[in-house]
């Protein structure tokens, strides 16, 4: 994927806020491949992916305004609001209440924060790719769990047959071990 | 004796700071329970040099996020999405479906008591005209199904309207106390008890407290010095509003402090969490 600098996303989006339909559809081709490949990676259903997609691209023709350059990447806002959308949507096939946890604005605002480290480094994930390898399979497992399944601690400690400290440790260790092999790398 | 409780209070923060270490990763990547969240968003505000953390673990969000293989939609997805907005492009926005309820303030029976019906008149106005705007844009059978939901969702907010300004009416019919109940800084109101000596009965109303999921409870406490003494417990409906009624006996609700917890749904013979919200009582 060819990334566009900063400005590019930021006049794109005006535009869209200006509902400039043809905007709209190059928003769509540039961003349709991760979405959908979001959706699949969370419903791993093509229908319901399919709905996904659309509702998420629906939600940012809807509100395009609550993009903010300054609080961050495009297409992390974008694929927020695919994975919460996915999320949402296997919740409901599984008949699950929604978490109830972290909403979709307060993971917008968390993805926000400015950083106070060079965030150069994520723009290449396979930088990220790398490091997570380097952390035991079990922990990764349930961080992949919990992010792109949106289960919680006690969810994931039920399908695993582990007790909920044992999970709440190893997306916890995990997390925190990625933490510091990243910045080790950037210093 | 003040050193013994300076230290008791270096203890509490450290813990907390810990608590809000332990939490953080969990946190951003949305794996906490509504009362985690809860909590990970009050320590926040107590552990400055914890929260320097949330843009790190962030910025591995970022990543994470991008660590999706793309795949290629079916070709289908792009037309119909172009032409849903070409469609909706056609049609006035719709409005925003946003319900303001006044909150009790004190002023007089009639003036509130015409304020509730006010908010039940528009309430009714803007969720019919949402409803209109909804069948207006419904041109598929997924928007159909939108539509019922939404027609659910309004019957059963109506019904809790009402209940509210029933119980709210009776509160206000006569004087009445309000003893809000703030947050652990004391900073910010989280509830309120509106007490009627007249009747006898109290209400308790939040609109700030999350909700929790559902092995969970809030937990009424009334607080003095023989202990803590349950009143009740509750829960906010999908809108965030708790209500609650109660009749409180007149030499049990005089002195001391009232308090809010979170319990396990059956809830507890004595608090197990620290009270999340503490109102004196001085009646």
């Amino acid at each position: 994927m060819t990334r566009q600098t900063p400005i590019d996303d930021a006049t794109l989006m005006e535009r869209i806020v200006a509902r400039d339909q043809s905007a709209f559809a190059d928003l769509y081709d540039q961003f349709a491949g991760l979405v959908y490949g979001m959706a699949m990676r969370v419903l791993n259903n093509t229908t319901l992916a399919e709905e996904a997609t659309q509702d998420t691209f629906m939600k940012v023709w809807n509100q395009p305004e609550k993009w903010k350059p300054e609080r961050g990447k495009l297409i992390s806002w974008i694929l927020t609001i695919a994975r919460y959308t996915a999320i949402d949507r296997l919740r409901k096939e599984q008949s699950q209440s929604p978490s109830g946890a972290v909403g979709l604005d307060d993971l917008i605002n968390i993805i926000g924060k400015p950083s106070v480290v060079d965030q150069n480094q994520w723009y290449d994930s396979e930088v990220l790719k790398e490091l997570i390898r380097q952390l035991p399979e079990d922990q990764i497992e349930a961080i992949h769990m919990a992010f792109f399944k949106g289960m919680s601690h006690s969810e994931i400690a039920d399908y695993l047959g582990q007790p909920l400290g044992t999970i709440k440790s190893r997306i916890r260790d995990g997390l925190q071990k990625l933490k510091g092999l990243w910045l080790r790398g950037v210093e | 004796m003040t050193v013994n409780k300076h230290n008791n209070q270096q203890n509490k923060s450290q813990s907390d700071c810990d608590e809000l270490r332990d939490l953080l990763p969990a946190y951003v990547i949305g794996a906490t329970t509504a009362e985690e969240t809860g909590r990970v968003q009050q320590l926040l505000e107590v552990c400055p040099q914890v929260a320097e953390e949330l843009p790190i673990y962030a910025a591995m969000v970022d990543g994470l996020l991008e660590d999706i293989e793309p795949l290629e939609p079916p070709a289908h997805l792009r037309a119909n999405l172009l032409n849903t907005i070409a469609e909706s492009a056609k049609q006035v926005p719709t409005p925003p479906n946003v319900m303001i309820l006044p909150k009790p303030d004190g002023k007089s029976a009639a003036a509130n008591n015409r304020a509730w019906w006010v908010a039940v008149a528009a309430s009714i106005l803007l969720i019919a005209t949402n409803i209109f705007w909804v069948v207006q844009s419904a041109t598929t059978s997924n928007q159909l199904a939108l539509v019922q939901e939404e027609l659910v969702t309004t019957q059963n907010q109506l019904v809790n309207l009402q209940q509210q300004q029933d119980d709210f009416a009776r509160l206000v019919a006569a004087d009445m106390e309000v003893i809000p109940l703030y947050d652990a800084e004391n900073e910010v109101i989280l509830a309120s008890v509106l007490w009627n000596e007249t009747a006898n009965q109290a209400t308790l109303y939040t609109d700030e407290l999350p909700t929790l999921d559902a092995e969970h409870t809030y937990q009424l406490w009334v607080m003095n010095s023989d202990g803590a003494t349950s009143i009740g417990l509750f829960q906010p409906d999908t809108t965030g509003t708790g209500l609650y009624v109660f009749q409180p006996e007149s030499t049990l609700i005089r002195s001391g402090a009232l308090g809010i917890s979170v319990e396990p749904a059956s809830g507890s013979e004595t608090p197990t969490t620290a009270p999340i919200a503490v109102g004196e009582l001085r009646l």
